[in-house]
């Protein structure tokens, strides 16, 4: 495919701009261990401490972690651009790229590849701890588990990537998404790093009904490494994230639509 | 008063944009939220040391809600100034460059207090029905450890702004902080728990001012004799960012402005 | 080539309200107020035109443009470039179209020049013999050379102007739209980018659509021009023709040997007007599509002993400005 000839040229366009700030990448990756780094380990401390949180132990909890470290990294890596819509909107850059022959999301996605290696390393670091204790501890087999957790980190990555180009869809209407971002990404992420067992029912509900955030982690967690629910959960968590996405680009083509037409 | 005046324009600004500032908020209560139910997950089988589960939720919010008076602008936008070439313009105002900074940061800060930190107190007050100090004196020390947070915490970002000059990048020192911050400022963990080689780390910086040594004062669990730790790094903070803002301006002559 | 027939163009804005808890309330606002940007115009320009687009700020030019190339659907009426409606084309029609906005950069801003180009020409699908060529010759005639290795933000305000018309042109569009193309430029890049424009309108024949606030642009290139004002086309002609119909005077300043007097009563019979009498100099205005120079002088030398004559005939700055 054509486009998928034309992304990777980007990607890599993308990279060499990137490495003329070499210190700023190399820290930018850096950070990710300390800013997620830091907060994994003072969580971990915690609940190696007081021995287990809602009934996971240290390593359940670690894999969740890196289930989410992943999503972030693959969303961010591919539509980084998805995530920063909000300066489209306000400086107008939009319209340049209307004027392409390509869709406007597919432009929109190439503007910046950005290889979130930080993410990917500590995401990789603590999976493989993770699966590594697990199957010492006879809790599973981390061959199967680690196949298992690859589909799953997939349809977790699209189900962020549609809860993204919904967000910044919504700013067609309201120009600004920066904000309405915080609730739909920051804190649903949050809240999904840990085991959706420790929050009240309506919590819980949320994150599995109006924002689903916890079919990319809780979901495939419970059947892959607690063995709670069935494996049947796995095809029908991706069939969520297709119907999410296709929803999502509905709602952007409407978005596009609107703009079109009431303008700025 | 001059540095009235600033304060009062920034806070002015920072109420124009509400409907964001909503969406903030609630993002803020929610994520404060999920860190409370984290201890009271962890909490479900063992009692929570001297806190006890309550108190542990009781402590977790409070410093949610603080934590947007020590949510200063990173290097309080002494970069920026910088690169723009402002830098020249501010350092030749009728108020000392530091106090200018400080003035303009507070309003933002006393804005943030007023319209995120009460809210948000608030609602965890009526939903999670968090703990209310029993003596009526707490909330004058309260307040006063929680002013001598932001203020610390001011000087922090500053002295960041100006440090960063002699490097090519403050971001990332700013976010360094940041995290660096949320781990020795006993805002998830109380610093008593933090693993013994961080302890003593935690202990000898000014970051427990932040939001330990307030909401341990909230809790009564503390006297008001920590506030002294507080003066002591308010005074140390604004003597080294003196000092700095002489180096500062003495830097930016050589270089012509 | 382009043809647009009726556009209208309205906008909804939002009114703040005003008074107290206006925060909350404009959350959810629903007051709204009406702004037509463009008012019902029609126009087609045919190939190889160079026309200009003029009109003061807020006039809707902007709009015009962005309802031309397709990022905008009109309120009513429909647009028709090479046929097609870029309305319901996008995609086809984006094709035949170059759009360089001069206030913003559509190259990528870390990277060297050439690496743009070579995303455009994945984007535009060219293939590699055809894009070699296109680019050979763009490098040539926009002398891209001396920076085409440079990363976009460390060019000059010119220079990135020549690599974004490289980078509107690389795919070969038969029609330019140009929005402010020397905005902010010194006047010796301003110079270089008319030439370059008039040679991609003369020698390769593009079709081109310029909007402009600086009149140079307009009298050195284009042989249209269409003024715009309030979202209403109220010209659309030659520029010699704009000058005539405004009749702008041409100033004459006549110094007289010794001090001049005006016969009483006569002057509002004469084809001219007198604006000021300073002892032996007369200042007059006259419509030189009325009166000829000859005329001006054979009636003002009866007045005195005539010593020199200066005529300053109107400059296109003026006619605009009459015009809004």
């Amino acid at each position: 495919m054509s486009w998928i000839h034309l992304y990777v040229k980007l990607a890599a366009a993308s990279l060499r701009g990137q490495m003329q700030y070499k210190f700023n990448f190399a820290f930018s990756t850096l950070m990710v261990f300390g800013i997620f780094g830091l907060e994994f380990l003072m969580v971990a401390t915690v609940i190696q401490k007081f021995g287990g949180i809602g009934g996971w132990n240290v390593y359940e909890v670690g894999y969740l972690f890196a289930l989410m470290m992943f999503n972030r990294a693959l969303y961010r890596m591919f539509a980084s651009e998805v995530n920063g819509f909000e300066k489209y909107l306000i400086d107008g850059m939009l319209d340049q790229l209307l004027l392409r022959p390509v869709p406007v999301l597919l432009v929109l996605m190439t503007r910046q590849f950005r290889p979130m290696l930080g993410e990917l390393i500590l995401g990789s670091l603590i999976l493989t701890i993770c699966l590594k204790q697990l199957d010492a501890a006879g809790q599973i087999d981390w061959r199967l588990a680690l196949l298992k957790t690859v589909p799953a980190i997939l349809s977790g990555s699209v189900l962020t990537f549609a809860f993204g180009l919904s967000t910044a869809a919504v700013g067609f209407w309201t120009h600004r998404i920066d904000d309405l971002r915080r609730i739909t990404d920051d804190a649903t992420t949050n809240a999904c790093n840990y085991p959706l067992t420790i929050y009240p029912g309506w919590m819980r509900l949320i994150l599995l009904t109006v924002l689903p955030m916890g079919f990319t982690s809780f979901v495939p967690a419970m059947h892959i490494i607690r063995g709670e629910i069935g494996l049947w959960t796995m095809p029908a968590t991706m069939l969520l994230a297709l119907l999410l996405l296709i929803g999502a680009l509905r709602l952007w083509r409407h978005g596009i639509m609107h703009y079109q037409s009431t303008g700025t | 008063m001059l540095s009235l005046t600033v304060a009062r324009k920034a806070y002015a600004q920072n109420l124009l944009y509400r409907s964001a500032h909503i969406m903030r908020t609630i993002a803020s209560i929610a994520i404060g939220y999920v860190y409370a139910c984290i201890w009271i997950g962890v909490g479900d089988n063992q009692s929570l040391g001297q806190y006890g589960m309550y108190g542990m939720l009781s402590y977790i919010a409070f410093n949610q809600a603080c934590l947007w008076t020590i949510f200063t602008t990173n290097s309080l936008g002494i970069d920026g100034l910088v690169r723009t070439g402002q830098i020249s313009v501010e350092l030749m105002r009728p108020l000392p460059f530091f106090t200018y900074m400080a003035s303009k940061e507070f309003g933002k800060i006393y804005y943030q207090f007023l319209y995120a930190t009460i809210p948000i107190y608030l609602v965890y007050m009526l939903l999670l029905g968090i703990r209310i100090p029993e003596r009526p004196e707490t909330w004058l020390w309260t307040l006063l450890a929680i002013f001598f947070g932001a203020y610390i915490s001011m000087c922090i970002s500053y002295v960041i702004g100006v440090v960063a000059l002699w490097t090519t990048e403050s971001r990332w020192l700013g976010s360094l902080n940041w995290s660096v911050s949320s781990l020795l400022s006993g805002f998830f963990i109380p610093i008593e728990w933090l693993p013994g080689w961080l302890r003593p780390i935690s202990m000898f910086s000014p970051y427990p001012c932040l939001q330990y040594i307030p909401t341990r004062l909230y809790m009564e669990m503390n006297g008001p004799s920590t506030l002294i730790i507080s003066a002591s790094w308010s005074i140390a903070l604004t003597l080294l960012s003196i000092a700095l803002t002489r180096i500062l301006r003495r830097r930016l002559e050589v270089q012509g402005g | 080539m382009i043809i647009a027939r009726n556009l209208c163009k309205t906008f909804k804005l939002t009114v703040p309200k005003e008074g107290r808890f206006k925060g909350i309330r404009n959350l959810f606002a629903s007051e709204y107020r009406e702004v037509n940007a463009v008012k019902d115009v029609t126009l087609s320009i045919g190939s190889g035109e160079f026309v200009g687009y003029i009109g003061p700020n807020g006039a809707g030019k902007s709009t015009t443009i962005k309802m031309l190339s397709g990022i905008l659907h009109p309120t009513s009426g429909d647009v028709l470039i090479c046929g097609a409606s870029p309305q319901q084309n996008r995609r086809q029609v984006v094709r035949q179209l170059g759009v360089v906005f001069g206030q913003r950069s559509q190259l990528w801003w870390d990277l060297p020049v050439r690496d743009s180009y070579d995303i455009l020409a994945s984007m535009y699908k060219l293939d590699a013999p055809h894009y070699k060529e296109q680019l050979a010759t763009l490098r040539n005639v926009l002398q891209l050379d001396e920076f085409i290795d440079t990363p976009v933000r460390k060019l000059s305000l010119g220079q990135r102007m020549r690599a974004d018309l490289a980078a509107a042109l690389l795919h070969n569009p038969a029609i330019l739209f140009l929005d402010e193309p020397t905005i902010g430029l010194d006047v010796v890049a301003k110079k270089q980018i008319r030439t370059y424009l008039k040679h991609l309108n003369v020698e390769w024949g593009k079709t081109i659509l310029l909007t402009t606030h600086d009149m140079d642009d307009i009298e050195q290139l284009c042989s249209r021009v269409i003024v715009i004002n309030r979202g209403e086309a109220i010209y659309d002609g030659s520029i010699e023709n704009l000058q005539e119909r405004i009749g702008l005077p041409s100033v004459m300043k006549l110094a007289f040997r010794g001090p001049v007097t005006l016969p009483a009563g006569r002057t509002e019979m004469l084809p001219f007007k007198v604006t000021d009498v300073q002892d032996n100099v007369l200042t007059i205005e006259c419509n030189r599509n009325e009166v000829t120079a000859m005329e001006v002088l054979r009636n003002v030398s009866e007045w005195g002993d005539l010593l020199d004559v200066h005529i300053e005939e109107p400059d296109f700055e003026d006619i605009i400005h009459r015009v809004y």
